[in-house]
């Protein structure tokens, strides 16, 4: 028993429209994605599609965001889950995401809790956690990471972890 | 390079509604432990944590909040005999809690645990510190709620983190 790790994608030369973990075992009991990402253009929102699940509509989250001198709420219908460092930000940087799914193999709505960060020593640098929920009861086998309307960098890695 | 690891300790899937879960007999021989949990309950009240079965008022916290709309932070004015989590929507609304309890086996300091609760579609998503303000090595936990029961399906993972 114990944190596997199961794969780790890293975007090479010319970046990617996507890192995908499909065929996701289901022996665990929490799923833990960490990744580091940067945008080619200026895409900067994390989304998280669960088995191929691309409609909004069956996402939910809120989230709480600072920003070095005020915080936010933030809420809506859509699969936002973290933040991506976008290319107009300081080189070399890349944002940090943590995804939990608890009980992923069960058979109620996925609930997800995030944590991220764009940090850059300057302005435009955000801590957001969020909230989330995937109105599926499916059991999760894949999932796949994009940065809306953009591309992944070079460099940009995920990692997925199996808690059982 | 060593590898750090979660152990499942226990787990507790409800197949019927129950007023509280808890693990006891916790090994000592974990640097941290982590609960994570998904419930609902049979009603919108405050779900909260107690250790070793202590009632007594010494549970305090602060946590910050967002709903959506707005954002804020508040404290305990006085310490509570447990440490709660503000709810309000756990009877529509599945809550995703994660608890990570610090060096929970030392007998030369107060207990800290950081928690994150998540609430999507009502509710909120928070994070909370608490205090457990005594020198006693913790061994058992137990979740509850001040009133009502959690659902059936509800689930809870016990793990301890590796030296």
């Amino acid at each position: 028993m114990a944190m596997r790790l199961v794969s780790t994608v890293t975007v090479g030369s010319g970046g990617a429209a996507s890192i995908e973990f499909t065929g996701i075992p289901q022996t665990g009991k929490d799923l833990l994605v960490v990744y580091s990402a940067r945008s080619v253009s200026g895409g900067f929102s994390s989304r998280v599609w669960l088995n191929g699940d691309t409609t909004d509509a069956n996402y939910e989250r809120r989230g709480l965001r600072g920003d070095g001198s005020s915080v936010i709420s933030v809420s809506g219908n859509f699969a936002v889950f973290g933040l991506i460092t976008p290319s107009t930000s300081t080189a070399n940087t890349f944002g940090n995401t943590a995804i939990t799914i608890a009980n992923y193999t069960g058979s109620s709505q996925k609930s997800v809790s995030v944590d991220s960060v764009t940090e850059r020593n300057a302005t435009e640098s955000y801590i957001e956690i969020t909230a989330g929920r995937w109105s599926n009861t499916a059991a999760v086998t894949s999932l796949q990471l994009t940065v809306g309307g953009d591309t992944l960098a070079q460099h940009s890695t995920a990692s997925l972890y199996i808690i059982s | 390079m060593p590898t750090p690891t979660y152990d499942l300790i226990a787990s507790n899937v409800l197949g019927s509604a129950t007023a509280s879960v808890t693990f006891s007999s916790i090994p000592a021989t974990y640097r941290d432990l982590v609960l994570v949990a998904t419930a609902t309950s049979s009603s919108n009240d405050v779900p909260f944590i107690r250790f070793n079965s202590d009632s007594s008022s010494i549970y305090s916290g602060l946590t910050m909040n967002g709903d959506g709309g707005t954002a804020y932070s508040s404290t305990q004015s006085s310490p509570f005999s447990y440490a709660g989590f503000w709810n309000s929507q756990i009877t529509t609304d599945a809550t995703l809690a994660k608890i990570q309890i610090m060096d929970y086996s030392a007998t030369d300091k107060h207990k800290t645990f950081i928690s994150r609760l998540d609430q999507a579609i009502f509710g909120r998503t928070a994070a909370y510190a608490h205090r457990f303000g005594t020198t006693t090595a913790i061994s058992s936990l137990t979740f509850s709620m001040l009133s009502g029961t959690f659902s059936a399906g509800s689930s809870f993972y016990l793990y301890g983190i590796v030296s």
